[in-house]
């Protein structure tokens, strides 16, 4: 297809959408540099046969089929997003695991440390601490400190000649005042225990204080 | 901020219906293919006539290009011109593979078809219709893109030269001389207009 001379872009444009006669004065005086009005006319028929050649067939329509393959891909590419109420509980799963991880590694943790935090129990008034400080017991002297009155206001355990102040540092549990400490044997503490049977639990305020090695 | 809807994504352009499936937004998607499937379907069924399966296969494949190389888009660009590119060098990619090329429209013959009422006017447009379709036998494949882009999906001179990567003086010219070569044969025919 040879050349034509160059042509402004907007004649053509013009050509493509009304006749010369429509054309305003600018429009027309620019035509005129480059053609005829007679030349833009027959031009402008030409444009709107072609038109007229191409829009008198009914072309078919896409079929659904490649619609429905491009949701395909669309999905692969961006897959739907989980609802709300199926994502919580995914979530509460994740969280449940978590808090079943943390306990178990919390409780191992508490099994293995060297120190075990004082467990208290209160059974009616007596008062009952128990700390150890360390995991392997071989042999052990108990620390125990015997309150003076039990509910009935009576002295229950005297107050031994082997008494032994704890530093107050080792003190988890504020003492109460006008108490002594002493140091048994580990014979001397399950004859105590033997010894107090259940009422101990029941009428003391003990506080068996510490187990340590020897 | 959450993915817009169909109902407000009516409103939106074309070049922001692609950000919007950059997103991931199926409605986006959707409405895009709405606006843009038949167009662009009709645009290869006339450029590879008579493979009408290689237009299906080819309007896949345009909207597979869409949906991976959204993140690609000039924004700056206009969205149909972007589209009919791809549509175009669909094309070009087939025609460069095949050892036989067939000339595009070979067998389009649209004056089947009347608009006209009048006999006069059937015959007026028979009569065009056929000069028109020799005259599309002697088109190279490239030129028969230009007067699709133009005549049939009325893009400017400027949007068929993004499309095809040719120069605007070159469009000008060939569509200046398929539009003087068409008013000259009808003329030289005695038909009057």
């Amino acid at each position: 297809m040879k050349k034509e001379p160059s042509i402004p872009a907007a004649i053509l444009e013009l050509i493509a959408e009304k006749k010369f006669e429509a054309l305003s004065v600018e429009e027309k005086m620019l035509v005129k540099q480059f053609i005829t009005p007679a030349e833009y006319d027959e031009l402008y028929e030409a444009d709107e046969s072609i038109k007229r050649y191409f829009s008198a067939t009914h072309l078919p329509l896409p079929p659904e089929k490649i619609k429905q393959h491009l949701d395909q891909a669309f999905h692969q590419k961006h897959p739907k997003p989980v609802p709300i109420l199926h994502r919580q509980i995914q979530i509460w799963k994740v969280a449940a695991g978590i808090l079943v991880l943390l306990s178990g590694f919390y409780l191992y943790q508490k099994k293995n440390s060297a120190i075990i935090q004082p467990m208290v129990s209160i059974i009616h008034d007596t008062i009952y601490t128990i700390q150890q400080v360390e995991s392997v017991i071989h042999d052990t002297t108990a620390v125990y400190i015997p309150s003076v009155k039990n509910k009935r206001n009576k002295i229950l355990a005297s107050v031994a000649s082997t008494h032994k102040s704890i530093p107050d540092t080792n003190r988890h549990i504020p003492l109460p005042a006008n108490i002594g400490i002493r140091t048994l044997q580990t014979g001397d503490i399950n004859k105590e225990w033997s010894n107090t049977g259940s009422s101990m639990a029941e009428d003391e305020l003990l506080y068996r204080f510490r187990f340590a090695k020897i | 901020m959450g993915l817009f809807n169909r109902k407000q994504l009516s409103s939106f352009t074309d070049e922001q219906l692609i950000g919007e499936i950059e997103r991931g937004n199926t409605a986006a998607f959707n409405l895009l293919y709405e606006r843009y499937s038949t167009r662009l379907y009709q645009y290869l069924f006339r450029i590879l006539y008579p493979d009408a399966a290689q237009a299906e296969d080819f309007l896949q494949e345009l909207f597979l290009k869409v949906l991976n190389n959204t993140h690609s888009f000039n924004a700056a660009q206009k969205a149909s011109t972007w589209l009919y590119t791809i549509a175009t060098n669909l094309c070009r990619n087939k025609w460069r593979n095949e050892a036989n090329r067939e000339r595009l429209m070979k067998s389009f013959k649209p004056w089947e078809h009347y608009t006209s009422k009048t006999v006069q006017e059937k015959l007026q447009e028979q009569y065009r219709n056929k000069v028109l379709h020799e005259l599309l036998q002697t088109l190279e494949n490239e030129e028969c893109v230009i007067l699709q882009l133009r005549f049939n999906e009325e893009l400017t001179i400027r949007e068929i030269a993004i499309v095809t990567g040719i120069a605007e003086g070159t469009i000008k010219s060939r569509i200046f001389y398929l539009l003087k070569k068409m008013a000259s044969k009808l003329k030289s025919n005695s038909i009057e207009l």
